[in-house]
């Protein structure tokens, strides 16, 4: 029994643990970023944040090419 | 073709920084600010398609396909211009007004370099192809067909219901590239007035390749080598035998209407209107292009003043060879060359463009084109 409460425990630390790791290492508690290079390459190369931060598109133009 | 997420048109991948490109700086090629952490200063005067400035941004390395590309077709779109002026009469470029609308409308189809090596073209809302890595061979879905995909992509990949890929396609193998050179792609001919310019050298031909079988039977003979004997011989565009039913369209405007009904898989054998010694053929399969007098009309021309000049059934270079077609085909003991192509008229072959085959508003551009 004290088995068994020893493993759900240690598997909700460890839940735990994953979800509070921070999700963007390169940004405060504030949201602001932490450069310790080029801003370009923080963002372009974090697809999540990218899908964060992106604007929704327009809708499409219509066909294009030869139609 | 559907666009790309907001994301994804952007989202760079970590080994594109090992690649030449990659070991520029961003802004070296994009400017903006890279020290701001806000989107929006960090985007202040940003440059999303460098190469639209490929003198500036591409020549440092690329200056021999610059130059050349300066005056490639994909670029400079001269094949819509010349046209333009045939039939309106007039160079629209010395118009602002018209050339502003033609830049909102028609200039999708310009193309950058970025727009074949690296992103998918405007006309299909862009993006990288692959996380921002430069690929020397564009992709033929990506690049090409995102373009040329009504048309040329449905048929060479044989995507018409009822019809057949190209017999030259072998996926994974025999791309566009494996006919279209890189001196082609990029204006190696030098200026030219459209891609039927006589003067285009760099323009593929079946003949470059299949030579060797100009008198392997005897259609080849009658059709293609033309004894000097027998001087009542057509010379026909080898498309005449081998192509497939391909995809034709009705009229179109400009302004948001677009395409005005349908298009329609047809094939019709026409006199060549664009005879030269590039192209001698005496007869070629001919295409209805999507124009009428009033096309133009949302731009303040409401009829085109030499709308005659040129016809609507133009020149066509299908691409759905078929060695054997309905053209070729004598499966079932029909050998009389009146079965399959020389009908005069008469039966319900009708691959041959006849004025009943014209609407009204466009006999009088067809002339040159039309068989009696």
């Amino acid at each position: 029994m004290n088995q068994m409460k020893f493993f759900i425990i240690s598997g909700l630390i460890i839940i735990l643990m994953i979800g509070c790791t921070e999700k963007y290492p390169n940004k405060t508690e504030t949201g602001d970023l932490v450069l310790t290079g080029s801003s370009c390459e923080v963002c372009h190369l974090d697809k999540d944040l990218l899908e964060e931060v992106a604007d929704p598109l327009p809708p499409p133009a219509g066909d294009g090419g030869e139609g | 073709m559907p666009p790309l997420e907001a994301w994804e048109k952007v989202y760079v991948k970590e080994t594109f920084l090992t690649t030449t490109h990659g070991q520029l700086s961003c802004i070296s090629c994009h400017g903006g600010n890279e020290k701001s952490t806000s989107k929006e200063d960090a985007h202040v005067d940003i440059v999303a398609n460098p190469s639209e400035y490929d003198d500036i941004y591409c020549a440092g390395c690329h200056a021999g396909t610059v130059s050349m590309f300066a005056s490639g077709l994909h670029r400079t779109q001269e094949g819509y211009y010349t046209i333009f002026e045939e039939r309106a009469g007039f160079d629209l470029r010395d118009h602002e007004d018209l050339q502003m609308e033609f830049d909102k409308e028609c200039g999708k189809c310009h193309t950058t370099c970025g727009q074949c090596h690296v992103s998918r073209p405007a006309s299909v809302e862009g993006g990288f192809i692959d996380g921002h890595l430069f690929r020397k061979t564009p992709s033929m879905t990506n690049n090409c067909t995102a373009c040329h995909g009504s048309r040329v992509g449905n048929e060479y990949l044989g995507e018409n219901a009822g019809f057949r890929p190209d017999v030259h396609w072998q996926p994974n193998a025999k791309r566009c590239e494996f006919c279209h050179s890189s001196q082609q792609m990029h204006g190696g001919a030098g200026p030219l007035t459209m891609r039927y310019d006589t003067n285009n050298s760099a323009a593929v031909q079946c003949e470059d390749c299949h030579e060797n079988v100009k008198s392997a039977n005897d259609y080849h003979i009658r059709h293609w080598e033309r004894p000097q004997s027998d001087s009542n011989l057509s010379h026909l565009q080898c498309q005449v035998c081998h192509s497939q039913d391909y995809k034709n369209c009705n009229a179109c405007h400009t302004g948001g209407d677009g395409i005005t009904g349908s298009s329609y898989m047809t094939y019709k054998i026409g006199r060549n209107p664009l005879k030269s010694a590039k192209r001698p053929y005496d007869y070629v399969v001919v295409r209805h292009v999507p124009i009428i007098q009033d096309t133009f009309a949302s731009w303040g021309i409401d009829n085109l003043a030499n709308f005659d000049n040129l016809p609507t059934w133009k020149l066509a270079t299908p691409h759905n060879i078929r060695r054997w077609t309905a053209r070729t085909d004598t499966t079932g003991g029909v050998t009389r060359c009146s079965e399959k192509c020389h009908d005069r008229g008469t039966s319900e072959l009708n691959t041959y463009l006849r004025e009943s085959d014209l609407e009204q508003y466009e006999i009088q551009a067809n002339q040159s084109v039309i068989i009696p």
